[in-house]
């Protein structure tokens, strides 16, 4: 069973929360304008990620400024042994609106 | 705390606990009352005809800025009767720092300790680490006959480190001391989880 929606109805970073905040272990697919990502959670926590040609963190920088797309949620099939990365989603948003931030001021 | 991308504001939760009557309404009322209302929003009670906490009180307020995110701060009181053990619980979820206002009184000690205790106990279920967040302690009261010393207090209640206030909330003497205190320590907080 998926879940299906529109960055039009709920942002990124609104998303992200709220499936780690339940602590859940999915799959985000996401497509945007031109773009593509996909982000694993599990139990809550960031594990990985790749948005266009990024990985890890700086995929999820990116996919938090995405304004329209859409998205479908599964399971997570099963717990990789080895992640690139396990990190809680307010750390990486912090750090996402920093950069935000920086950019702004270039 | 809750990072509301497209509004660019950071929620932050700071929790009023302790024992049923030791004046965590009163702080909120207080705090209400001395705030310009265009940086805080409505007080919200949920009460009985008693003018005791049903299930919590809330009030919004605004600060500047952190990382270009502007904090806005949800201050929500818990019910201290005893029975209403599953609200606290409920309450403290999600939270980034508590206020514990102690009733200072001397035949009110046992009550302080019981809540602090299950507080404690509700932090550890919900994945804190009690060594690194924010408690801020309130001595309340402190305008009462028959209160107990504050050294007495911090002895009984073993809060060790933690940052404290003498306070006597109905007039408002020591509110926003530990207000800020408490804002101080989950910004803080904030600030640790990106580095
Ligand atoms: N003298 C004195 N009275 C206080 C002080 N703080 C609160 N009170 C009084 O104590 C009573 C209880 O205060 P509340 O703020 O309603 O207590 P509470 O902790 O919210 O109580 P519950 O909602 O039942 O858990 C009220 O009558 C307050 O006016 C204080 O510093 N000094
Ligand atoms: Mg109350």
């Amino acid at each position: 069973m998926s879940f299906y929606g529109s960055f039009a109805l709920v942002t990124p970073a609104g998303l992200l929360q709220l499936l780690c905040q339940e602590q859940r272990s999915v799959v985000i697919t996401a497509r945007g304008d031109k773009s593509q990502a996909c982000i694993l959670l599990c139990e809550g926590l960031i594990i990985g990620g790749s948005c266009d040609a990024f990985q890890g963190p700086e995929a999820i920088y990116r996919f938090v400024t995405w304004r329209d797309g859409v998205f479908r949620v599964d399971p997570l099939a099963e717990q990789p042994t080895e992640s690139e990365m396990a990190a809680p989603v307010e750390e990486l948003l912090l750090e996402a609106a920093r950069r935000r931030d920086e950019f702004a001021l270039m | 705390m809750f990072i509301n991308w497209g509004l660019g504001e950071l929620n932050l939760k700071i929790v009023y606990y302790g024992p049923a009557l030791s004046g965590k309404t009163t702080n909120l009322q207080y705090i209400h009352a001395r705030t310009p209302p265009h940086m805080r929003g409505r007080l919200i009670s949920l009460k009985t005809q008693q003018e005791r906490t049903l299930l919590f009180d809330f009030l919004q307020l605004e600060m500047g800025k952190v990382h270009n995110l502007k904090p806005k701060f949800k201050l929500y009181t818990v019910p201290g009767q005893v029975y209403y053990a599953a609200s606290r619980k409920l309450i403290l979820q999600g939270t980034d720092g508590v206020v514990f206002v102690v009733d200072s009184q001397a035949g009110r000690l046992a009550d302080n300790q019981e809540s602090w205790y299950t507080m404690e106990q509700h932090l550890v279920e919900l994945g804190h680490d009690l060594s690194t967040f924010p408690i801020i302690v309130q001595y309340n009261k402190r305008d009462m006959p028959h209160v107990l010393s504050v050294s007495e207090l911090k002895r009984q209640l073993a809060v060790d480190g933690r940052p404290q206030f003498e306070a006597a909330a109905a007039r408002g003497a020591g509110v926003f001391d530990t207000l800020k205190a408490a804002m101080n320590a989950v910004i803080g907080q904030v600030k640790t989880a990106i580095r």
